[in-house]
């Protein structure tokens, strides 16, 4: 009679959540294994299904996923850095040629230039010619 | 957060809070990637765990978060219904009574507003303190303790309401 109340206690201090949670895991499984009434043997029989449920995988294997995972991430974001100063090596080098073609472009100008003011000179005149460069002009200055 | 501590504290709890995926998502496969990919989060977020006080609470929030994640981006299974629990398939105890209460108190809890559905799984099922579901839930733990006693109370209610009309119509 006595152990009836206290079962009877318990189950309703465990239906108003007034037990502490080692008490309630023992209130569920004593319900589970020994059921009184049939709210509390339902409840304790659902909760265990509930747990009976295992994960498939070890600690080590979710270890080596992180490595594999962590390795991958890593091979990504470092070709992504390699591809970018590849790129703008690329883009170094292109512009350093194209100058220097530039360059050499304007040497050629330059070198035409002044074949043809001597050409048109006559070397016994005795005329005076100064070739002075502004940027991107060539200023020549005869005096007879 | 060292690699040996990690492996001591942080991965054990994947065991625990499988269930909490399993329960989010409806697949074993799913809950197991849901499980790995958390894991991952974690161990990213290493150097924040060393402070955390909750670690257990921390570790279910990432895999709530997760799991939540997962299911707005596969959009199987709506948010509303991510506290739905599974059924399941190779129980030990498949006598037919049994099934049936097992469906009654599914359907109890599914028909519970979803604070307390979470705060309940969270206690009965998955055995944590008010504390840590309080962490999870972001609320108070007095609240916790309320939302609880609340959906149990709720619960035996609607178990007790259902057998009564089982026995009528017997």
């Amino acid at each position: 009679m006595r152990m009836n109340q206290n079962k009877n206690n318990r189950s309703n201090d465990f239906w108003c959540g007034k037990l502490s949670l080692d008490e309630e895991q023992l209130f569920l499984a004593g319900e589970a294994e020994l059921p009184g009434s049939e709210p509390d043997a339902a409840y304790a029989r659902f909760v265990r299904s509930q747990r009976c449920v295992s994960l498939s995988l070890s600690d080590d294997e979710l270890w080596n996923y992180i490595r594999h995972k962590e390795k991958k991430r890593f091979l990504f974001y470092g070709s992504i850095a390699a591809s970018f100063l590849l790129i703008a090596g690329t883009l170094f080098f292109l512009g350093r040629v194209q100058d220097r073609q530039q360059l050499r472009d304007e040497f050629a100008v330059l070198e035409q230039t002044l074949r043809y003011v001597s050409e048109e000179i006559d070397p016994e005149s005795k005329t005076e010619v100064n070739v002075l460069y502004e940027d991107d002009y060539i200023v020549i200055v005869s005096e007879n | 957060m060292t690699e040996q501590e990690f492996k001591i504290q942080v991965l054990p709890f994947a065991k625990i809070v499988f269930p909490l995926a399993k329960r989010m998502l409806a697949s074993d496969d799913r809950a197991r990637d849901a499980i790995q990919q958390s894991m991952l989060k974690l161990w990213e977020k290493r150097k924040q765990l060393k402070d955390c006080a909750h670690l257990k609470a921390f570790v279910f929030r990432v895999v709530k978060n997760t799991c939540l994640d997962e299911l707005k981006r596969k959009k199987t299974v709506g948010l509303e219904s991510s506290n739905l629990l599974y059924v399941p398939v190779d129980s030990h105890e498949k006598q037919v009574e049994v099934q049936e209460t097992f469906n009654m108190v599914l359907k109890a809890i599914g028909e519970l507003p979803q604070a307390q559905a979470e705060v309940i799984q969270l206690r009965d099922i998955d055995g944590l303190t008010f504390a840590e579901i309080a962490s999870i839930v972001g609320s108070d733990e007095a609240y916790v303790r309320v939302l609880l006693s609340r959906a149990r109370k709720a619960i035996r209610t609607k178990i007790e309401k259902m057998n009564a009309y089982e026995s009528k119509q017997e």
